[in-house]
């Protein structure tokens, strides 16, 4: 039998080699134009001491007669990552988190001889709660005197966006989504409140260094030149880890985070929430593997899906909200929960060189479970969505289980939406609710909740 | 693949490894006025590092002199 052998999409910039698929299974060949790079990885031990640390994704090697083109040197099948998400989904603590890795992997890599010649922020993935950098050919062999020739892509990646969410606004590091290769430095600056003109690393490292770009555009550079002594060297990569650690983002009073704080379900309705929450769950059959908590703010219902060993993605669209979520999963080791941004009413998109270089959020689901509590009104009255078309989305996300928290227009939070609106949702009611899911899912229970006007339901998807 | 394609891809690797010897791998543009700032910048922040690196032994050195005449363990 044929084996189907996929080139992904994203993978095509680097020569020493790309990664494609095997019947599904993530696998990276390794060119021959690498080989000498990679046995010194393996062989100089840094392999294993980054891979020991749970720092670089572990590999396998596998025969190389399952490459894709001939010029392999290796094929290797690197250990599973359980979900994509991309820099422009962290907040900024994880952001943050991985830079700090990047360097640390850098100044290891220095260590052992090597050096990482690219700094992507893509080269990084969250598993069990933290970041692990992913690309296995990323590092190259250090020659002294060579400046780092990633440390362009490390400020756009990183320092940029995230000095911009620290000085100016959180919601800066949307520029990732346009950008990406990372955000423009000249635009950087430009953005930046004059302040951080006193910072000396941010005054280097993006100011300066934005300058030196305009002065210095098109003019020929000897990139052989022995410029960058080993001291020199590390002292760059340790400048840049004490600009990036003095960064800081104090979630303030946004939208969501103090929700719970302030929302309208007394401590028994809330305590009966998280029961029937739970008993759906543990309802579900087959057990379900990924879970996706659409509106998740701090993540109080991700937790409970996550206390029973399934994974579970936690999306707000509020950057405070999945800080704290994120906070909160680091505090308690919840390896279970990656906390997202996602706006659902506008959702990752395909991005990069034919749409194909960054997965869209439906590209990476179904997921097996869905919840979708305190949510249904933000969508219809908020965004003006029609119950059809939530419930038809729904079911596209949805490999089995929806459970779904129907908020009435009586609930005072709805009544808050609508206060300075007319009300034109004529066909916002629980009878409509019902009519349009059920073309959908099929209603397995339905439990009011005590001291609200809300109902909780546990719904299975409709196949087709 | 026919062999003669096999053959063109070979020699025009192993050409490749001759003629780019230090760059072949160093696929990224790291920008003119990256390179530039970069090498003022590291010669600054490498002295800065090593006064880092000197004034933390100086502080042993002195803490641990502090320390052992006050008695304090901490």
């Amino acid at each position: 039998m044929i084996e189907d052998r996929r080139r992904a999409a994203g993978s095509f910039r680097d020569p020493s080699g790309f990664v494609f698929s095997i019947e599904g299974q993530v696998h990276r060949q390794v060119n021959q134009i690498y080989r000498d790079e990679y046995d010194q990885l393996i062989q100089s031990g840094l392999y294993d001491e980054l891979a020991g640390d749970e720092q670089l994704i572990a590999h396998t090697e596998v025969d190389p007669e399952r490459a894709v083109t001939e010029d392999v040197y290796r094929v290797i099948k690197p250990a599973l990552i359980p979900f994509i998400s991309y820099p422009y989904e962290w907040c900024f603590s994880q952001l943050k988190q991985a830079a700090l890795l990047t360097l640390e992997i850098q100044f290891k890599a220095l260590e052992f001889g090597m050096s990482l010649k690219d700094c992507s922020a893509y080269n990084l993935q969250y598993k069990n709660g933290k970041p692990i950098f992913i690309d296995t050919l990323s590092f190259e062999r250090y020659r002294e005197g060579q400046p780092w020739v990633a440390y362009r892509q490390f400020c756009q990646h990183f320092l940029a966006p995230l000095t911009l969410m620290s000085y100016k606004d959180v919601r800066l590091q949307q520029l990732l989504r346009v950008y990406i290769d990372g955000i423009p430095l000249d635009l950087a600056s430009m953005l930046l409140p004059r302040r951080s003109w006193v910072n000396f690393g941010i005054l280097s490292h993006i100011h300066l260094h934005a300058k030196s770009q305009k002065r210095f555009a098109d003019k020929p550079v000897p990139l052989d030149r022995q410029t960058v002594g080993r001291t020199a060297f590390l002292g760059l990569i340790d400048n840049l880890r004490s600009a990036v650690e003095k960064l800081s983002w104090q979630a303030g009073n946004t939208e969501w985070h103090n929700y719970y704080a302030i929302s309208n379900y007394s401590p028994a309705a809330l305590a009966q929430k998280k029961q029937l929450v739970a008993e759906m769950l543990d309802k579900v059959t087959p057990a379900p593997q990924l879970v996706w908590d659409l509106g998740a703010n701090t993540g109080l219902f991700s937790r409970i899906a996550a206390e029973r060993g399934l994974r579970t993605i936690s999306f707000d669209t509020d950057p405070a909200a999945v800080e704290q979520n994120y906070l909160a999963s680091v505090a308690n080791a919840d390896t279970n929960i990656l906390p997202l941004l996602l706006d659902l009413t506008n959702p990752s998109a395909g991005l990069g060189w034919e749409n194909q270089e960054r997965m869209s959020i439906l590209e990476r689901g179904p997921a097996d479970v869905v919840l979708a509590l305190a949510l249904i009104h933000h969508l219809v009255i908020s965004n003006n969505l029609p119950l059809e078309k939530v419930a038809g989305f729904f079911h596209r996300i949805c490999n089995h289980s929806l459970v779904i928290e129907f908020v009435p227009k009586r609930d005072s939070q709805v009544q808050k939406l609508l206060l300075s609106r007319v009300d034109i949702f004529d066909d916002y009611n629980q009878t409509t609710f019902e009519r349009e899911f059920s073309k959908f899912f099929v209603i397995q229970s339905k439990h009011s909740i005590a001291d609200s006007d809300r109902t909780l339901y546990l719904m299975v998807k409709r196949d087709g | 693949m026919v062999p003669k394609h096999l053959f063109a891809i070979c020699l025009f690797v192993t050409s490749l490894l001759f003629v780019l010897p230090t760059d072949a791998h160093a696929y990224l543009d790291p920008g003119s006025g990256s390179f530039i700032i970069q090498i003022i910048l590291a010669g600054i922040m490498g002295v800065m590092l090593m006064a880092k690196i000197y004034w933390k032994k100086i502080r042993a050195i002195f803490g641990q002199t502090s320390s052992q005449d006050t008695g304090d363990d901490d």
